[in-house]
């Protein structure tokens, strides 16, 4: 009787068409003593299920590491600002020249204004030599 | 969300998923790291793993994706998959290798296709109901009926010739 109501049940189990409660029957039933010794094939299948479960992740989790980790994150971008406010502190102060250069520059610049007063005079020159025209008109009004 | 309110949720399904983890990667090791992973995603996450209509369906949707993203580039890196555990074995394992027919049908099983493995996981193993199951694995109940019917059989078949052959 209860051979057959299990042979019923392993063909729908084969299937894929038994429910849960009668997977659990059948789960019952090979876990137990009386399994008949036609069936005995089954039995290392249902145990082997049975056994699968009580297999435990043996590792700790570690989920509180991430707040802690979101703060490193801060610590990393302030980090990032402190390296670069550095080397941007050393790149403008070595707009800062060695003495020599100063120098140089301090030349320069004495030699532009001393050209640029030579050429503001010679424009001075030039404006006056503007009256030398007035020669040209009025010998054009002469010799025609 | 807080730290323990997330645990709360999280730790009664982390067995579960560590198996399913295990089941696909074999390796112990790296079935705790596919845990780990994704409860760091989840964590990540928290403030919407509430919006989920069902937050374990979707920590083992996560964890399936991972574990075959891994195979895929395991394949894909020409590397076998190490059976470290298979040295180390805990209490379990070594209880489970007394019984030669209970490790012959984890081997078969460990030979199955990946959908077969998983079904055969989340059904038999930790007894979910198709609906669950479809919408972990993206698939149609007719779908993971038949694809459990091929995992048994197979199961069966392998067990049946190992039988027959006596096992020595």
């Amino acid at each position: 009787m209860e051979l057959d109501r299990i042979k019923t049940l392993l063909d729908a189990y084969f299937e894929g068409t038994s429910t849960l409660a009668q997977e659990k029957e059948l789960q019952d039933y090979f876990c137990g003593s009386n399994v008949a010794p036609q069936l005995e094939a089954y039995r290392s299948m249902f145990s082997a299920f049975s056994e699968a479960k009580n297999e435990v992740s043996s590792r700790v989790l570690k989920v509180d590491n991430n707040p802690i980790s979101s703060q490193k994150w801060w610590y990393g971008i302030a980090a990032t600002v402190a390296v670069l406010a550095i080397v941007a502190g050393f790149v403008f102060s070595n707009t800062g020249m060695t003495k020599e250069e100063k120098e140089a520059l301090a030349a320069y610049k004495q030699t532009k204004q001393a050209l640029q007063l030579l050429s503001q005079k010679l424009n001075q020159g030039t404006e006056s030599l503007v009256a030398i025209n007035q020669f040209t008109v009025a010998k054009n009004k002469i010799l025609k | 969300m807080n730290q323990q309110e997330f645990l709360n949720i999280v730790l009664p399904v982390k067995d579960k998923l560590y198996r399913l983890a295990k089941r696909l990667l074999v390796s112990s090791d790296e079935a705790e790291d596919a845990v780990q992973e994704v409860f760091l995603k989840l964590w990540k996450g928290k403030e919407k793993i509430k919006e989920y209509k069902n937050p374990e369906a979707f920590a083992f949707t996560m964890v399936k994706n991972y574990c075959l993203d891994r195979l895929k580039s395991k394949q894909a890196g020409n590397l076998k998959i190490v059976h470290s555990n298979y040295k180390n074995q805990d209490n379990l394992e070594r209880r489970v290798e007394a019984n030669e027919g209970v490790s012959m049908v984890f081997k078969i099983m460990d030979s199955l296709p990946e959908k077969q493995k998983m079904v055969m996981q989340l059904r038999d193993i930790e007894q979910l109901d198709f609906s669950e199951i479809s919408e972990i694995l993206d698939m149609n109940p007719t779908t993971i009926r038949v694809t459990l019917s091929r995992a048994r059989k197979t199961v069966r078949e392998q067990l049946i010739k190992q039988y027959n052959y006596g096992i020595g």
